[in-house]
């Protein structure tokens, strides 16, 4: 608000008996003027949503799509979870939904917060940079998620394993960060972050990020799922394979299996 | 020089208010508070993700703190400059809303002096976390909708439109205010046989439509992480669960006084504890007994004179204290009694009025006025010491400062 206006409206006109007497009107609604303001203001809103829509799309990058089966060819097997960082890091991608097939979430939140430098700016060390250095096998997909590589996080459960996440989340009294419950399908907001916990494949257009955990395939039922993920119909530029279970006898050779028979080559 | 002596009197007050805002602001220890507000805006700016302060809550705050931030190089000016600014601004802003609504100078400048010296509405002006701001962001919104139905300026109220926009993106509560004042444009219009479609749909287009496109403009961080509109649809609900499930950042906030139903029954607290390398720093802000306690009954009084004195301006002002209120008074969630400061103008406001009319009404009116104004600004003075975090200075205020120690610390 300019001073003139701002003065206008402190000095107001009084008569003498103190009621405010009304100054002439500058300028009225019936006059033009007034469809020049609404055009304007509809135009505003109009253009706010769309920049706001084509800034989200655009932000996202993409490599190029196959499904699954062309995918596994050139999946990479990751010696460890934490990997599945890098590589996405590698691939530049940002914005993205990942799929993870997997019976743990990679999830966890760093904790603490990088150092307050007082008098400095920015008041804060660079968050993407903090958030690396606390990179570990716990929580590749909570970095992903806080660095914008992901928007979005599917996992893909065994039944079993399902039924005890949904113990474990439904079972705190008033956990807003529920937004729905199903039999199979739990949807969560972390921090407005969509998080959906199932038991089958979801059906997503566009391409995502694929990590297919070795908790998941060589878990309790080694054989499940393969024939799912091939008939999926599932796009993805991206693909891992990671050993989470590597002691219970799960190696770079069985990953390597794995995507053969994923593929096709191997049955 | 008559116009110009109210003016002298209310940049008194505000310059007053300011000193008692800014007044040893740099030696005050930061809170945790403080600090998590300035990674949460270095966070979005950078990242566009929500948190780890209030994320649940809209995001201009962030944007503010961050550009003050630049600004002033970081530190502690850069961080709390818009809490001291919105926060001494709004001081001016409720003299003119109440000269507009009560057609009282006393009385106008009544309610902007106990807003100048309230130890709570003070002590939040000297934090980062953006509680006073939604105060400023009504209190101009009002101001620019009155002055431009008053005198048919339509710009103006784009402006108010603007200033709503800003307020709903630093808390929802402030669409209440937004809302009244739709319906405020559009019954003077009627009233004043001046209603067209037009009119009402431009007034339904300055004070909506413009608001809902600032909204929407400041998640443009957050939309740079990939989301589009049906995510943001998503958002909300997440936020919207957050905020209604709230219920307080720690064990101790609910220590501290929640019950929204008694903000003006009783006086209230609030305390931040700042850690400091010597021992823990208690900002203790209580209710000044004398103002707040006197709300309730002067709205009341506002609401009667209202309907007696055919004001609508008045019933505006009325309305928007009590269905600003009433949505806090009948939760079941917890609420601070920070989140008063929305309805507090419309509260002092009507103190104000109460008092002027008493000081007119009454033998010795005079003598009784100024002394309810010497008295609540004694105890606005103690309270003010425990505001600032100078409470265990003083013999007398330590009691009070104890009250607010943790449960499990006492």
């Amino acid at each position: 608000m300019s001073v003139s206006m701002f003065m206008d409206i402190m000095i107001i006109p009084h008569s003498p008996s103190g009621r405010r007497t009304l100054a002439r009107p500058r300028l009225c609604y019936n006059q033009p003027m007034r469809w020049g303001f609404s055009i304007i203001i509809a135009a505003c809103l109009l253009a706010s949503l769309s920049l706001a829509h084509t800034r989200g799309k655009a932000s996202r990058v993409f490599g190029k799509p196959m499904p699954l089966s062309e995918a596994a060819l050139s999946a990479y097997v990751l010696e460890r979870p934490a990997e599945m960082y890098t590589r996405w890091k590698d691939a530049g991608i940002r914005g993205r939904v990942a799929v993870v097939f997997s019976d743990r979430m990679f999830l966890e939140f760093s904790a603490g917060n990088p150092k307050y430098r007082r008098d400095d700016f920015p008041p804060y060390e660079p968050l993407r940079d903090w958030q690396e250095q606390n990179l570990n096998d716990r929580n590749p997909v909570s970095i992903g998620l806080r660095n914008n590589m992901l928007r979005e996080v599917w996992y893909v459960m065994p039944p079993e394993k399902f039924m005890a996440q949904k113990t474990a989340i439904t079972g705190k009294t008033r956990n807003p960060a529920i937004i729905s419950v199903s039999e199979d399908t739990i949807r969560l907001g972390l921090r407005g972050t969509p998080v959906t916990i199932t038991t089958s494949i979801p059906r997503i257009t566009e391409a995502v990020i694929v990590d297919i955990d070795s908790s998941f395939l060589f878990g309790e039922r080694p054989d499940w799922g393969i024939d799912d993920l091939r008939a999926s119909g599932l796009m993805t530029d991206l693909m891992t394979v990671s050993i989470s279970n590597q002691a219970e006898g799960f190696t770079a050779q069985s990953a390597r299996e794995l995507l053969s028979m994923l593929s096709g080559e191997k049955r | 020089m008559r116009e110009l002596k109210p003016a002298v009197v209310i940049s008194a007050i505000t310059a007053l208010g300011f000193v008692l805002r800014a007044w040893g602001l740099p030696s005050q220890p930061l809170t945790s508070d403080d600090m998590a507000v300035a990674l949460s805006a270095q966070n979005y700016i950078e990242t566009g993700h929500l948190g780890p302060v209030m994320w649940n809550h809209p995001v201009l705050r962030n944007i503010i703190v961050y550009m003050t931030l630049k600004l002033a190089g970081g530190g502690v000016w850069g961080l709390k400059a818009a809490s001291l600014m919105f926060g001494t601004l709004s001081i001016p802003l409720l003299y003119i809303a109440g000269r507009r609504i009560l057609e009282n100078e006393t009385a106008a400048l009544v309610g902007a002096f106990l807003l100048c010296i309230d130890p709570m509405h003070i002590s939040f002006s000297r934090q980062a976390v953006h509680e006073v701001w939604m105060m400023f962001f009504i209190l101009s919104g009002l101001v620019l909708t009155l002055e431009a139905i008053d005198r048919q300026r339509p710009l103006y109220l784009g402006l108010a439109g603007l200033a709503f926009g800003l307020g709903v993106a630093s808390k929802w509560d402030v669409a209440v205010y937004m809302a009244l004042c739709v319906i405020y444009a559009i019954q003077s219009r009627k009233r004043e046989d001046r209603f067209d479609t037009e009119s009402a749909a431009w007034d339904i287009g300055a004070l909506v439509i413009v608001p809902s496109a600032v909204y929407l403009l400041t998640y443009m961080p957050w939309f740079g992480r990939g989301y589009g509109l049906g995510d943001w649809a998503f958002l909300h609900s997440s936020m919207w669960r957050a905020t209604v499930f709230h219920e307080g950042y720690n064990e101790y906030m609910m220590e501290l006084d929640h019950n929204a139903s008694l903000w003006f029954i009783k006086p209230v607290g609030y305390a931040t504890i700042a850690f400091t390398e010597a021992e823990p720093v208690a900002l203790v802000s209580i209710s000044n007994p004398l103002t707040w306690m006197l709300v309730l009954p002067a709205v009341a009084w506002m609401g009667i004179r209202s309907l007696a004195l055919r004001s609508t301006k008045m019933a505006l002002a009325t309305a928007c204290f009590v269905f600003g209120y009433m949505p806090f008074a009948f939760t079941s969630r917890p609420i601070w009694a920070h989140s008063a400061f929305s309805i507090l103008p419309f509260g002092f406001m009507a103190v104000g009025m109460a008092s002027v009319s008493l000081k007119e009404r009454l033998k010795h009116g005079r003598w009784i006025f100024a002394s309810y104004l010497v008295l609540a600004s004694l105890i606005a003075c103690a309270l003010y010491m425990l505001a600032i975090g100078k409470g265990m200075d003083y013999e007398a205020l330590r009691p009070l400062v104890m009250r607010f120690q943790p449960m499990g610390e006492r």
